[in-house]
């Protein structure tokens, strides 16, 4: 589904550059669940961007099922984005000014969806992730899972293929961690794809298969 | 409207911006009704001649004059004076009209009609609107505004019944035109020119006196600039509260665009409801109270020109936003 | 440290600061131009403030048939008597005499280009052509105003450039055969002080000693004339003459007094009052021919009430434009730091106190709006150096109820406020 091949990418630094990726190379299949483990600034969160066509490599290759998307234009890597990928982050943002519903059907607004639609496919999602009963509630009500857990709903609701999570259940107690790891196996089961980029050894435990990035480039370990 | 939805609208800014909004449409209403006053004590002050008007003489008495063929792109009103407070008058397309007490100012019906009509003011005395009439003049209108001025003791006659086919000897002409001024020495008619000789007689009337259109051009300036100024920050204010909503969405796939088209559509309707129901309230409330009825037409003519600042301001505003947002997503 | 976190804040949003300080620069400067505006109508009113509420009314002689009036000249002392209606009214009678008469001066001159707009008739369309005499001298018609001492105090005449009449300069006979004059400010160019123009006045040969230049726009008014702007005129004072030396001068000074006592009075007194004080004057002066007319009109109405008109406007303005612009920029204020709240936590964590953190806006409040008001006061103090110690106090006013109008909001806000509620979550 995913191939990554020798993927460099640097920033700049005044006038020198830091090289943050150094030649990744991935190969990632469809319906993996796979974790990308590191030490702070290693470069996972940059490579989980470049995996959601959020930024773009120096040099290399990204192909997603066999299409380059290294060479796509940024309004076509966010085309690419709205079909295919799932993003969820670690400090789950949401929009103040809009309850849970809003912000779950956030995406299926600029869909060419009825308002009758959009309504029955986030009261799905909510009801899948079992938080049918935050629907009209204001974001900064919430507690810190369920607000995870929204912000993963708002990731759903397109269904993509490829779920992306960078530090998922980084900012959570243990019981909600578990929630939301019993939450991504089952989403897995139902077929999707998920790289789960995180430095917590419980989190990688549960996935297939767990790379680790050093030195700008991926191992497994 | 429910308290959920007046609870997103603060949330998300709308209810501020509509005060704002409010607010800015307060001033351009209560802008437009000074200008439109003070435009008025001064052409009051004047006796209804322009700031700058062209004065001047016939020199070729003899020849017939029929000044509707005056050959003048602008609009323009003729005055001549024959005595003290009495004057011929004459206007093509467009003229000021004066505040009036009772009937109604002067009508292209009537000029070069046969008809002897006259307008005076409201201090004229009995004595002298009987004489007007055993003159065979008909008086259509009394002019006068809430305060005193030059034209409480004016008379006017439509032109073509004080000159009689040719132009009086020695009068003064005073001819207002809207834009530009007389060539020096001769006005064009259809197929001829009649010779004039200019007279420079300054400025008069107590707007000479206190001096202050200078500053009303300076306020006027600087109430567009401030007006385009708080309209183009309160739409940055609000954009920049939907920074995270563009974000997310462009995380999500979605190409600034598309929201910043909602915010568009957004913004016309927060700016316009505003605006609209001040500037209807302020139109009814000229329409009732002044006595000037050319003032509705001179106001909704300033909302127009307030209108279309303030989307200017936002529309430019919520551009650079738009620029500002891509670049930032683009790096 | 409370500068610090203030700077702080502000560089976090450098450019809505920046937006916020605009804005209150521009809106002051408006505030400026309205005051400024307001000041100069207070200060053209305050030359015409002795004309408010005044009546006037016109006096006149009623020897008008030419017998009537050589008849009474063969009357014994008749100058005299004249003359002595005229000191009555200028010095003894309890109105104001007002005496502004329009009197074209003849002059002789070698310059055969003088400027039509200085020759009488010029506004009406017929500027006087020059009349030659025996010698061939050209004589130019040129506008000119006599005003007596009363009505030089009264109009808003004032100098821009010499010397203002002295009462020294109402008499002649301090200066036989000259004549003190002022000119208007269109002259300025032709003429300069002490200049002296050749003169033919009710057909005596002067000499007009220029001693000063009036102002722009200065203007002088009369019932028959509410307005006349002096900048094309020569304004001469109207002198009184010792008694005449011959035939000559006796006759010269005939026309002249009798010119003189055709002014009018102003008061804000009754009809029959100034009829009675009248009757004193013709008395005291053995002048029986002499009388009010049945004219009078309130003096300059037109211009106050235009003065009224102006003010009311630009007050209803100056008003609405302080209550609008101060609620805009306090409300953007207000959102401004409703955007830091996430960065109050922080703070509270980290020892602060909500008394502490209100300082912080309090401060940033100041320095966003009282910086460029102070800027804007101090900028026009200079540059528009006339401007009234009011002027400090309402930028002052208005640049303290914009702060209060954003502070008030965010104190009532805070004492609301549990840090329980500011340390949850923020997005």
């Amino acid at each position: 589904m995913i191939e990554v091949k020798d993927l460099k990418k640097s920033y700049p630094f005044g006038k020198s550059k830091i090289e943050v990726l150094k030649g990744v190379n991935l190969a990632v299949e469809k319906g993996d669940m796979i974790a990308i483990m590191g030490r702070s600034g290693s470069g996972k969160s940059t490579l989980l961007n470049i995996l959601a066509g959020l930024d773009q490599p120096d040099s290399g290759i990204y192909l997603y099922e066999e299409s380059r998307i290294t060479d796509k234009r940024m309004d076509e890597l966010a085309n690419f984005r709205k079909k295919n990928i799932g993003f969820i982050l670690q400090n789950y943002p949401l929009i103040d000014s809009k309850n849970v519903a809003e912000n779950v059907g956030l995406p299926l607004r600029y869909s060419k969806k009825s308002n009758k639609q959009r309504e029955t496919e986030v009261t799905q999602v909510l009801d899948t992730l079992g938080i049918n009963y935050l629907k009209h509630r204001w974001v900064d009500m919430l507690s810190g899972g369920e607000a995870q857990r929204v912000a993963i709903a708002r990731a759903l609701v397109q269904h993509p293929d490829l779920i992306l999570a960078d530090e998922p259940t980084g900012s959570l107690d243990e019981e909600t961690e578990k929630d939301i790891l019993d939450l991504c196996k089952r989403l897995n089961h139902q077929g999707k794809t998920i790289i789960l980029v995180t430095h917590d050894q419980h989190v990688a435990a549960v996935c297939h298969k767990v790379y680790y990035i050093q030195g700008g480039t991926v191992v497994d370990k | 409207m429910n308290k959920v939805t007046i609870t997103k609208l603060r949330k998300n800014g709308t209810v501020w911006l509509i005060m704002l909004y409010s607010l800015l449409s307060i001033m351009m209403v209560t802008f437009s009704l000074y200008q439109i006053n003070q435009q008025e004590v001064s052409i009051l002050s004047r006796g209804l001649y322009e700031s700058n008007p062209s004065t001047f003489t016939v020199t070729d008495d003899e020849e017939p004059i029929d000044w509707r063929k005056l050959n003048k792109d602008d609009a323009y009103s003729i005055f001549v004076e024959i005595e003290e407070s009495y004057r011929g008058f004459y206007y093509q397309e467009d003229t000021y009209s004066p505040p009036m007490v009772s009937g109604r100012y002067f009508e292209e019906e009537d000029f070069y009609n046969d008809k002897q009509r006259a307008v005076i003011g409201q201090s004229v005395s009995e004595d002298e609107l009987e004489q007007i009439k055993r003159d065979g003049y008909e008086v259509i209108g009394i002019m006068g505004g809430s305060y005193s001025s030059p034209i409480d003791e004016m008379i006017l006659f439509n032109i073509d019944a004080v000159e009689e086919g040719n132009p009086i000897p020695s009068a003064v002409y005073v001819l207002n035109i809207n834009n530009g001024q007389l060539s020096p020495d001769h006005l064009n008619f259809n197929n001829t020119h009649i010779s004039v000789d200019s007279i420079n007689r300054g400025d008069i009337g107590a707007e000479r006196f206190l001096g202050t259109e200078n500053y009303q051009v300076i306020t006027g300036l600087f109430f567009i600039l401030l007006l385009f100024c708080l309209s183009f920050f309160f739409i940055q204010y609000w954009v920049a509260q939907r920074k995270i909503e563009i974000r997310i969405l462009w995380q999500l796939g979605i190409n600034p665009n598309k929201p910043y088209k909602d915010y568009v559509v957004s913004l016309f309707c927060i700016t316009s409801f505003p605006y609209y129901l001040m500037g209807l309230i302020s139109f009814f409330w000229v329409l009732q109270f002044s006595s000037n009825p050319q003032h509705t037409s001179m106001h909704t003519q300033n909302l127009l020109i307030g209108y279309g600042l303030i989307l200017f301001s936002a529309g430019l505003s919520i551009l650079l936003s738009y620029r500002k947002s891509r670049k930032y997503i683009m790096k | 440290m409370i500068y610090k976190e203030v700077k702080e804040s502000i560089a976090r949003r450098k450019l809505f600061t920046l937006f916020i300080m605009i804005g209150v620069m521009i809106f002051l400067t408006t505030v400026t131009i309205l005051i400024q505006s307001y000041i100069n109508i207070m200060q053209k009113e305050a030359l015409i403030d002795s004309f408010e509420g005044l009546n006037v009314y016109q006096i006149s002689d009623t020897l008008l048939e030419d017998d009537d009036f050589q008849s009474y000249l063969n009357e014994p002392n008749s100058l005299e008597r004249v003359k002595s209606l005229y000191e009555y009214l200028e010095d003894d009678i309890n109105e104001k005499f007002i005496y502004n008469f329009e009197q074209p001066i003849e002059m002789s001159t070698d310059i055969d280009d003088i400027e039509e707009e200085f020759l009488q008739g010029y506004e009406e369309g017929n500027p006087l052509p020059p009349a030659e005499d025996e010698d061939g001298d050209l004589y130019y018609s040129l506008k000119a105003v006599q005003l007596n001492e009363q009505a030089f105090e009264m109009f808003p005449v004032n100098l821009s450039e010499g010397t203002s009449f002295t009462a020294e300069d109402f008499h002649h006979a301090n200066n036989p055969g000259v004549i003190p004059i002022l000119l208007g400010a269109d002259y300025a160019d032709t003429y300069q002080i002490g200049d002296t123009l050749h003169v033919n006045y009710l057909f005596e040969e002067f000499h007009l000693e220029v001693q000063g230049f009036v102002e722009s726009d200065s203007f002088v008014t009369s019932p028959q004339l509410p307005e006349t702007y002096l900048d094309r005129y020569i304004i001469m004072p109207a002198q009184e003459f010792e008694d005449p030396s011959d035939n000559t001068e006796e006759e010269f000074q005939q026309r002249h007094y009798f010119q003189m006592i055709n002014g009018a009075i102003y008061s804000s007194e009754e009809r029959n009052v100034v009829e009675e004080e009248i009757e004193s004057a013709k008395a005291a002066a053995d002048f029986p021919h002499f009388e009010l007319m049945g004219y009078s009109t309130t003096v300059l109405g037109d211009f106050f009430d235009a003065v009224e008109e102006n003010i009311y406007w630009v007050l209803c303005l100056s008003i609405v434009l302080l209550i609008a612009c101060s609620l805009s920029i306090s409300t953007l204020m207000i959102k401004k730091i409703h955007d830091n709240y996430r960065n109050m936590m922080i703070h509270l964590i980290s020892g602060g106190t909500m008394k502490s953190l209100f300082q912080y806006f309090l401060a940033e409040v100041f320095i966003t709006v009282g910086i460029p008001g102070a800027f804007i006061t101090f900028l026009f103090m200079t540059v528009l150096q006339d401007l009234p110690p009011l002027y400090v106090l309402v930028m002052a006013a208005s640049v303290v109820g914009m702060i209060l109008l954003a502070v008030i909001p965010i104190y009532i806000q805070f004492r609301r406020l549990t840090i329980s509620m500011l340390l949850k979550r923020e997005e």
